[in-house]
């Protein structure tokens, strides 16, 4: 029996990044039920915090949702949080900066603060009813003890869904499987692990085919693959390539229907 | 030592390419760092001379007629069972790392290529490498194919594993490995000694185009002319800080630049790099309406804002511009 796999299609989120690519409310919608006729199971929906066309439009999404899990992201920021809750998401997925270029440079702040202010945003969420998902950005160049010391105080708060984000798309698949393996240990036999790959030097599909392999049960993916730069795993690629070693819940003939019905929408359609 | 031999000109063949448009190819393949470039038959013929400062492989269809090709001194073949010409290399294919038991047809050669096994990262690939390499006294290439679109991880992991020689392709044609893919994973790795930039790229992307008639994507890996569009907000703020932040490499090592496009997505950070990138300013204050000018046009038009767009709405804010 092949292990069972979980799809977390970030098209609507991450996939309007790319610089050609903005959806309307409509169209987002008629992606949505298109990720939701093919299986898909969660659908990060947008960044509340945004702008309030983007957060009138989370909600819309989730009003529409049926039986798909709906998350949305934020920034490590008790304001971008609240945004999340009052949107009533399924899942509220807040993305921490871990390596030191993001931490020193981006932020401009220190670890300390990063472990605080992470203890800020999930209080905050703790009264909501929204599961809490965790994202490490840029891992693949962060510091591996800083990691441990993030997903032991995870583990401490009951947190069990982390996802790894290789944000410049530098990772390697047996760097992938390593972390996967040292940090899935960390957080427990219950740990919800997720990857978040980019194709900088198109290794998207490879490097998450090599998360699944270790422990990884959630893969990041955007209809034909778009995103910010190169762009985020493929969802079609990735059933496409893996299919014979993992269930996804979801036919390779659904995954392909889906990314005919997105073409068309992108069209006007 | 790794060894890059790039397969560009021998996957050329049903195109309409001159023997011209063939050597100027050549000859920037010869300064982006590969090590061996592979010709067809047929682009020899129609290249007439090999450009100088390239070391090049032929590929023979038929291994005995090595001979006839006094200009090369290496040869690679698919059907090469039946010579023992030292200098010709035996291109294996193999599906599958099951396949493996074929390998004894070739124990005799100085140098083999294996070509294939595209789903190689779903098995075991560790062990799978060794039982490449164990049966061969001489050098093997690996040459793996994109039908899981896992070839440029597939040659990391080789050349991570102790392999010395992979077979590659400019924008990856014929589906193999990309050779700028893996250019660049051996500069950011710092695996191999390579150049410090490589700005023929773009120009290397609209040859290839031009020869084939098919356009790369916007947003293929180091050749795509969007990959360093930058629309989010959180990402143009993290890039004026350090580019490090969300550029693994900078846009200038592969003969490109960094944009912005401003959007119902974009922050001040993205209005200040705009307004720098056009020579225009504003009052500071005037910063966060023009933002949210900027993000309700572009929520109105369902797209990216233009510059001419942009220099319009800045107009409104500050007349002198």
């Amino acid at each position: 029996m092949k292990p069972r796999k979980h799809i977390v299609d970030t098209t609507l989120r991450d996939g309007e990044q790319s610089p050609d690519i903005s959806f309307s409310r409509a169209q987002k919608l008629k992606i949505l039920d298109a990720l939701i006729n093919a299986g898909v199971e969660q659908i990060e929906a947008g960044v509340p915090s945004s702008n309030s066309y983007e957060k009138e439009t989370v909600r819309c999404i989730i009003e529409r949702k049926g039986t798909a899990k709906i998350s949305v992201w934020s920034r490590l920021n008790v304001d971008d949080v609240r945004h999340c809750i009052d949107c009533k998401p399924d899942i509220v997925h807040i993305s921490v900066p871990v390596s030191y270029v993001h931490i020193y440079s981006k932020l401009r702040k220190n670890k300390t603060w990063v472990v605080k202010q992470l203890y800020s945003c999930i209080g905050l969420l703790e009264a909501s009813e929204a599961e809490i998902s965790i994202g490490f950005e840029d891992a693949f160049r962060a510091d591996i003890t800083f990691m441990f010391t993030l997903t032991q105080a995870l583990s401490d708060l009951g947190i069990t869904r982390l996802r790894l984000a290789d944000t410049v798309g530098v990772a390697t698949p047996t760097v992938c499987g390593e972390t996967f393996l040292q940090l899935g240990a960390n957080l427990g036999a219950n740990a919800g692990l997720g990857i978040h790959a980019h194709n900088d030097l198109g290794m998207a599909v490879a490097n998450t085919l090599s998360a699944l392999k270790n422990g990884c049960d959630y893969a990041d993916t955007t209809l034909l693959g778009i995103g910010e730069r190169t762009g985020n795993c493929d969802f079609v690629k990735l059933i496409r390539a893996t299919g014979s070693l993992f269930d996804w819940g979801i036919t390779t003939a659904d995954a392909e229907y889906a990314q005919k019905e997105f073409i068309t929408i992108l069209r006007g359609g | 030592m790794i060894r890059i031999t790039d397969r560009t000109l021998s996957c050329l063949d049903k195109f309409d390419v001159s023997g011209g448009e063939l050597r100027d190819f050549a000859r920037l393949l010869a300064t982006i760092g590969v090590d061996w470039i592979e010709v067809s038959e047929k682009a020899y013929r129609l290249m007439g001379e090999l450009p100088e400062g390239g070391k090049y492989v032929l590929r023979l269809k038929n291994a005995n007629r090595a001979a006839d090709y006094r200009d090369f001194n290496r040869f690679v073949c698919r059907n090469a069972q039946e010579t023992a010409d030292d200098n010709v290399c035996a291109e294996i294919v193999l599906n599958d790392i099951h396949e493996r038991y074929t390998f004894a047809r070739y124990s005799g050669y100085k140098s083999v290529r294996i070509r294939g096994l595209d789903n190689l990262l779903l098995q075991n690939y560790t062990s799978a490498f060794q039982q490449i390499r164990d049966p061969f006294s001489g050098f093997v290439e690996m040459c793996p194919s994109n039908g899981a679109y896992c070839a440029t991880a597939i040659t990391a992991e080789w050349i991570l594993s102790g392999g010395s020689d992979v077979v590659t392709s400019f924008g990856g044609i014929g589906g193999f490995a990309s050779t700028e893919e893996v250019i660049l994973y051996l500069k950011l790795q710092r695996v191999r000694k390579v150049g410090k930039s490589y700005p023929e790229f773009p120009r290397m992307r609209r040859a290839l185009e031009s020869i084939t008639g098919l356009p790369f994507p916007h947003s293929k890996p180091i050749l795509g002319d969007h990959i360093f569009v930058v629309e989010s907000g959180v990402h143009v703020d993290g890039i004026m800080k350090q580019p490090k932040c969300y550029e693994p490499f900078p846009p200038e090592t592969v003969g490109q630049r960094r944009r912005v496009t401003l959007s119902k997505q974009s922050g001040t950070e993205s209005i200040r790099m705009k307004l720098d990138e056009l020579g225009l300013s504003i009052e500071p204050k005037q910063i966060q309406k023009l933002l949210s000018a900027v993000k309700k046009k572009s929520i109105e038009a369902n797209r990216a804002i233009c510059d001419e767009e942009f220099i319009s709405l800045t107009r409104e804010f500050d007349a002198s511009v």
